[in-house]
């Protein structure tokens, strides 16, 4: 089940990489937010009660309910709806993410052990490029920000690969992360439009030498 | 102490924010930085005293706690003298994200925890993007966004690192984060995730400390934050990415990674250098340029960290004295602001001419941030160089000296510009200098304190530093 659960995850990140329209992206993150969520409490027998509180309250509240909400909400104020034409075409966008991901279970594989599960490690491996992938291949704020998003879940995934002994300092930690994101989401985006009238990061060059 | 200080520290920050007029600000301001000199003075009576569970005052913590505490005063004087007509709201915000950004730095400092480190170096985040956002227009939302953005993806680059790391206490019941819980379990860990986790940490927290990768958004940020905050950020913020960054390095010191960890530190300060070599060619403005100087001055520091013996003292020293010069050469760059109502190169000049004493001032804080004797980065570096000698580096010797070279070329150029370059009379007339005799002082004794490395180090920062660096 919980394999299941990250080989999902894996499509969304697939699926991220080729659709254009930011509904699709807000879609994608709260069906992640879900993943999430299912990935942990299959880990139930593995974790303490006060750390699957914690998880359950940062997947489902926050990453699969307040964020895609927020996104929403960005998308109707700014009646921005799909990625810019000049991003990366699509078809170079599937090669782009399939390298990442054949680098990803390449490189787990390399430093494979017995402490290690190779699908968790491989799949977060692949969020974490597939996240700076779209940051870098895209040029609207809002697909960066999307990009930021699917970093974070990567780093939470990994940290439920890790889960069993994981701290509440850790959960602590991620949990500012989303408070972080949220913030500059909710913030900064819509200052953004509003001041410069536009979510392209070529309007972003102002302050430069 | 160290609680009733975050007590402290959270309740001038708040009380800052429903502040009614300028003089109970400073007042309040006041208390906060008379608290944490204390708070210093405190740590210095109990070294290596563990408190909170998460905290120690260990000698490196204590060092940049005490550099943070002595430059937070110089710097809140400059924002209250280069702020007079933000309204009091604007000025609120200023104060409370000030307050809570030292309250960060410190918590970062003393932590004893490699989360704790990260959380606090996350909220640090939060804290200056209110200081860069302060003057409220398209450019500073600009460095804003880019600031929380790219610090956000740095610190989660980080988190991955912690997260690595952590993957060595797995099955160990009591075992936790914490540097020296950490140590214990080393001789267990894989050596290939030891080298993930650093090179995840250098990147992220590279960020903060201001070199190769992720320098850029330090210098932008250095740029739209007001001139004394400017000050701060180039010397306290950078010294918490160092100190996140020289955890991680003295606790690998004990592994059988720790050759990596010097080759990939040494690598680091390298291209931060030559970075700053050649961005300091092509830049216009004043403040970015300092900034500059403050990647090529941190790169010197990882070179230091990376070649080790007498480079760990020469690293050491290079971090104060950059503390106290590189903070006076921005405070005097704010005057220098107030004069052209611009930062741009290109609008300057004739500085000398309309304002000497501010231009003498800025022509010793070009000799002491270039470390042109008699300034105390002068020693800082020749150790340094000493160091490379000394281990055989000659690559390393020979693109630190050629990068230095091209450094001293523009920075001096620039500055040089500003200084003499002869303005027509009626550009002249337009330019009133924004003269004050009083933060002079204070720019000045910030140098001296600068220069004195030069010329005498007193036998108990001597032995100090060298047990700092005995334990790097």
């Amino acid at each position: 089940m919980i394999n299941l659960f990250v080989l999902l995850f894996a499509f969304t990140l697939m699926y991220l990489s080729i659709v254009e329209r930011f509904r699709s992206y807000a879609m994608m993150i709260c069906i992640q937010g879900f993943l999430l969520f299912g990935i942990s409490f299959a880990l139930l027998n593995e974790i303490t009660p006060a750390n699957l509180i914690f998880i359950v309250t940062e997947t489902i509240v926050f990453k699969a309910i307040i964020v895609p909400w927020l996104l929403y909400r960005i998308i109707r104020s700014t009646n921005i709806n799909r990625v810019h034409q000049g991003s990366m075409p699509t078809f170079y966008s599937i090669i782009a993410v399939t390298a990442a991901l054949i680098m990803s279970i390449w490189l787990v594989y390399m430093m494979k052990d017995d402490s290690m599960d190779v699908l968790f490690f491989s799949v977060s491996l692949f969020g974490l490029f597939a996240g700076l992938l779209l940051i870098v291949t895209h040029k609207r704020i809002f697909s960066h920000m999307v990009g930021f998003l699917v970093l974070e879940n990567a780093v939470f995934l990994f940290s439920l690969a890790i889960g069993a002994e994981m701290p509440m300092l850790i959960n602590i930690g991620i949990l500012l992360d989303i408070i972080m994101g949220i913030l500059t989401l909710g913030i900064f985006i819509t200052k953004i439009n509003n001041q410069l009238h536009s979510l392209n990061s070529d309007i972003l060059t102002n302050v430069h030498d | 102490m160290l609680l009733y200080y975050f007590i402290l520290c959270l309740a001038t920050a708040l009380l800052s924010l429903w502040s009614r007029n300028r003089k109970t600000s400073y007042v309040i301001g006041g208390v906060f930085l008379a608290g944490q000199l204390w708070a210093v003075i405190d740590a210095f009576r109990h070294l290596n005293l563990h408190v909170l569970d998460f905290f120690v005052y260990d000698g490196l913590a204590v060092l940049f706690f005490a550099l943070m505490a002595i430059i937070a005063v110089p710097s809140y004087i400059h924002s209250i003298f280069y702020s007079p007509d933000s309204n009091q709201h604007k000025w609120n915000l200023l104060q409370f994200s000030f307050i809570l950004l030292s309250g960060c730095l410190t918590g970062a400092y003393l932590s004893n925890h490699m989360v704790v480190t990260w959380i606090f170096v996350e909220a640090s985040t939060l804290a200056s993007a209110i200081l860069v956002y302060h003057k409220r227009n398209q450019r500073s939302l600009e460095a804003t966004w880019k600031y929380i953005f790219v610090c956000s993806l740095g610190i989660a680059i980080a988190y991955f690192g912690i997260l690595f790391m952590s993957i060595m206490l797995r099955g160990i019941p009591e075992a936790n984060l914490s540097y020296p819980g950490l140590a214990l379990q080393l001789g267990l860990a894989n050596p290939l995730y030891l080298k993930l986790a650093f090179i995840f940490m250098l990147v992220g927290y590279s960020c903060k400390a201001e070199v190769f990768p992720l320098f850029s958004i330090g210098v932008d940020a250095n740029q739209m934050a007001p001139t004394s905050i400017s000050g701060f950020f180039s010397t306290a913020m950078t010294n918490m990415g160092l100190i996140a960054i020289l955890r991680i390095y003295q606790l690998l010191e004990q592994s059988s990674v720790f050759d990596f960890v010097k080759m990939a530190m040494l690598l680091t300060g390298l291209l931060s250098l030559v970075t700053a070599a050649l961005y300091t060619q092509r830049s216009h403005h004043y403040k970015r340029l300092m900034a500059y100087s403050t990647v090529e001055n941190m790169g010197i520091v990882f070179i230091g960290l990376g070649i080790g013996g007498l480079g760990y003292y020469a690293a050491i020293l290079h971090v104060i004295v950059h503390s106290f010069v590189k903070s006076a050469a921005f405070f005097q760059l704010g005057m220098v602001g107030r004069t052209y109502h611009s930062y741009s190169i290109l609008k300057s000049g004739s500085y000398g001419k309309l304002y000497p004493w501010g231009a003498t001032i800025l022509f010793i804080c070009t000799i002491a941030v270039l470390a042109l004797p008699p300034s105390g980065l002068f020693i800082s570096e020749l150790m340094l160089l000493k160091a490379m000698i000394a281990t055989q580096s000659w690559w390393t010797l020979s693109i630190t000296t050629l990068s230095l070279c091209f450094v001293l070329y523009a920075i001096g150029n620039k500055i040089g510009f500003l200084i003499f370059n002869p303005l027509p009379e009626h550009r002249l007339a337009r330019y009133t200098p924004y003269k004050n005799k009083f933060l002079l002082s204070i720019q000045m004794i910030l140098l001296l304190i600068g220069f004195s490395f030069c010329f005498y180090q007193a036998p108990w920062l001597q032995s100090w530093i060298t047990a700092l660096a005995a334990h790097l």
